[in-house]
């Protein structure tokens, strides 16, 4: 499998106060196309850092960072919001949907600002992706009218609207009861199993599991990964 | 992204919140009504103020003697002794490439009688060109011929207000009144021309042959008249036809070069002037009365707008997560800024247009709806909307998207 994610020596400082703070503190790691990870660590032990910076939402302050191929780690805003349109995924704790939305409008999004498909190609696709994250009937519905767990489908189907290669999870399950997360993870595990490659961050060892490979920092350093 | 999705994102962004919407657009909405009610009165009176005007007469020019010096007493504008129906008739025939009409006017007031009734109004002594300069017809019967006006023959045409008070609902053509106790016959009653623009009644009165009045009503052996009404070919001869009428008066009085003009000319346009500067200043006033509502209603958008960016902080960096970029970001606030604007700006005009119409109705006053201007001010609201949606939109803009899905 080839390399999609290659970070050599990834360093993030924060200047809080006096002190700087090292919250990533030299990580080099690669992740290959189709792998399905889980970013675990304690709370300040960098994980958030590490999944923001893969997800193009933050630089780092030295390292390279190769996605696909390019060199990302230093891009202006508007060419890292390029990025995260076309290859990235992202799917958050608290769903992130536009309220007062309809699911499928809430699923168009993202191929609003890519503007690859046409008005009825794009409502299209939406429909397919609900009904791949199975809500099919559900699409009028605003977020008010689902649960948590159809929430976060909805937001899965929005992740995968412009066939990025790689999907960002911070949390997925953080809000949802254990039945929602059981069916969530189900679902990422299918779309790991279809080549779709998964990075997630989580603190719970059971939701982990789902992951093949396991990465636990700590102190901004990478200690453990473990493939299985 | 092109323009149409963002512009497709932020209706969609108002549609989501229809009574903040509503809410924000109140401000530019009675702005631009106040702003349109406005200039509709303004133009609405300085649209009847010209038309009171040249109800006044085609081209007019009217000329005053004066100057009459008696010893150290000085008589009153029209006073004068010197100026004559023969310098009316000299006007015409000397200046005629600049004038298509002169009539002199002696004016005296009596009591006229018919049968049991009476009226107390104004006999106007005039030539038969004054219908022309007037641009005043006959409504029934006709006016006096010059066989009349030569033979100073006692007919007369009634103003509508005359007819009404000695004739009532009767055909008063053909009929006889009493003026001084001679008996006139009346030959026409004249249209209805209304109030002047100082609210004189302009149809109280009663025109016979200048002749007439002179000689027969005042029973007067000279031939001083009260004015001169003229009317010229053109009004852009104005000046030109002032200058050849002072030099000819001048002339025909037997004025040395050390003495003043023994006469006065006045034309509309002078009262147009005067009375239009008064409703420019008005208007002025008004519109920048207006303008402050509209700059608050703007400020009332700046205000929401910086709310609304507060407040959808974690929908900004929503966007920007699955990759809106900075501009993106900014345009979508700039624009529903600016269709807020222009929507309220609409809606605004309407109601502008509406309320200008109703009280213009109820309060019987002149109201004149200009598109142009009501253009300008649905422009103006999105010039609004631009100018004071760019700074929370260029706030947005600059949110780092890790901060905004963070916030709670």
């Amino acid at each position: 499998m080839s390399q999609l994610i290659e970070i050599r020596d990834l360093r993030k400082v924060y200047a809080i106060g006096e002190e700087p703070v090292n919250a990533l503190d030299g990580v080099s790691l690669s992740i290959d196309s189709g792998e399905f990870v889980a970013i675990m660590g304690a709370s300040g032990s960098g994980k958030s850092t590490m999944l923001n910076i893969l997800g193009c939402l933050d630089t780092p302050t030295s390292g390279s960072y190769l996605l696909d191929g390019t060199e990302v780690a230093r891009r202006s805003r508007t060419e890292l919001a390029h990025i995260r349109n076309r290859k990235l995924g992202f799917v958050f704790q608290s769903f992130n949907l536009l309220p007062r939305t309809s699911a499928i409008e809430n699923v168009e999004l993202p191929d609003l600002y890519l503007g690859r498909l046409g008005r009825s190609a794009r409502r299209k696709r939406a429909l397919e992706l609900l009904s791949r994250v199975g809500l099919g009937g559900r699409g009028t519905h605003t977020p008010a009218q689902l649960s948590g767990g159809q929430q976060q489908r909805v937001a899965i189907a929005r992740a995968l609207m412009n066939e990025p290669p790689v999907l960002f999870a911070d949390e997925p399950t953080g809000n949802l009861d254990t039945k929602s997360s059981i069916e969530i993870m189900k679902l990422f595990t299918e779309l790991s199993n279809e080549g779709i490659t998964i990075v997630m961050v989580t603190h719970e060892d059971d939701i982990a599991a789902y992951a093949r490979r396991h990465l636990v920092m700590r102190d901004g350093k990478l200690i453990k990964d473990d493939r299985r | 992204m092109n323009l149409w999705m963002i512009f497709k994102v932020s209706v969609l962004a108002i549609l989501r919140n229809k009574t903040r919407s509503i809410l924000t657009c109140l401000g530019i909405i009675a702005g631009i009504a106040a702003v349109i009610i406005v200039l509709a009165i303004g133009k609405g009176s300085q649209t009847m103020m010209v038309k009171q005007l040249s109800s006044m007469g085609n081209n007019l020019l009217m000329v005053f003697p004066e100057r009459h010096n008696a010893g150290p007493v000085h008589g009153g504008m029209g006073q004068g002794q010197t100026m004559t129906a023969e310098d009316a008739i000299a006007v015409k025939k000397e200046l005629s490439h600049l004038v298509q009409a002169v009539s002199p006017m002696v004016r005296t007031s009596l009591q006229m009688i018919r049968q049991d009734r009476n009226w107390s109004s104004s006999v106007q002594g005039v030539s038969t060109d004054y219908p022309t300069i007037r641009g005043w017809d006959v409504a029934d019967g006709r006016f006096f011929d010059e066989t009349e006006e030569r033979r100073c023959s006692r007919v007369c045409v009634i103003g509508a207000t005359v007819r009404t008070h000695l004739f009532g609902d009767e055909n008063p053509v053909g009929q006889t009144i009493r003026l001084r106790n001679m008996p006139f016959k009346v030959v026409g009653v004249l249209t209805a021309k209304g109030a002047n623009s100082w609210g004189q009644d302009q149809d109280d009165c009663v025109l016979a042959p200048y002749t007439t009045v002179k000689r027969v009503l005042q029973g007067s052996t000279f031939n001083n008249i009260n004015m001169m009404n003229i009317s010229l070919r053109s009004m852009d001869m104005l000046d030109e036809a002032k200058r050849e009428l002072t030099a000819l008066l001048r002339q025909r009085h037997r004025l040395a070069d050390y003495q003043d003009d023994d006469f006065e000319t006045r034309d509309p346009t002078e009262f147009m002037n005067t009375i239009g500067s008064t409703t420019k200043l008005m208007t002025v006033l008004l519109t920048i009365a207006a303008s402050i509502s509209l700059l608050v209603g703007g400020i009332g958008i700046m205000n929401i707008m910086l709310v609304s960016v507060t407040e959808r902080i974690k929908e900004i960096g929503l966007r920007m997560a699955i990759g809106a970029t900075p501009v993106n970001i900014l345009s979508q606030f700039i624009l529903e800024s600016i269709i807020l604007s222009t929507v309220g700006g609409a809606i605004g005009v309407a109601l502008g247009v509406g309320l200008a119409i109703f009280f213009g109705n109820l309060l019987h006053w002149p109201i004149a709806i200009d598109i142009v201007s009501a253009l300008w001010a649905l422009a103006f609201s999105s010039f609004v909307g631009m100018f004071f949606g760019f700074y929370p939109a260029y706030r947005a803009s600059k949110l780092n998207p890790i901060d905004c899905l963070r916030y709670e």
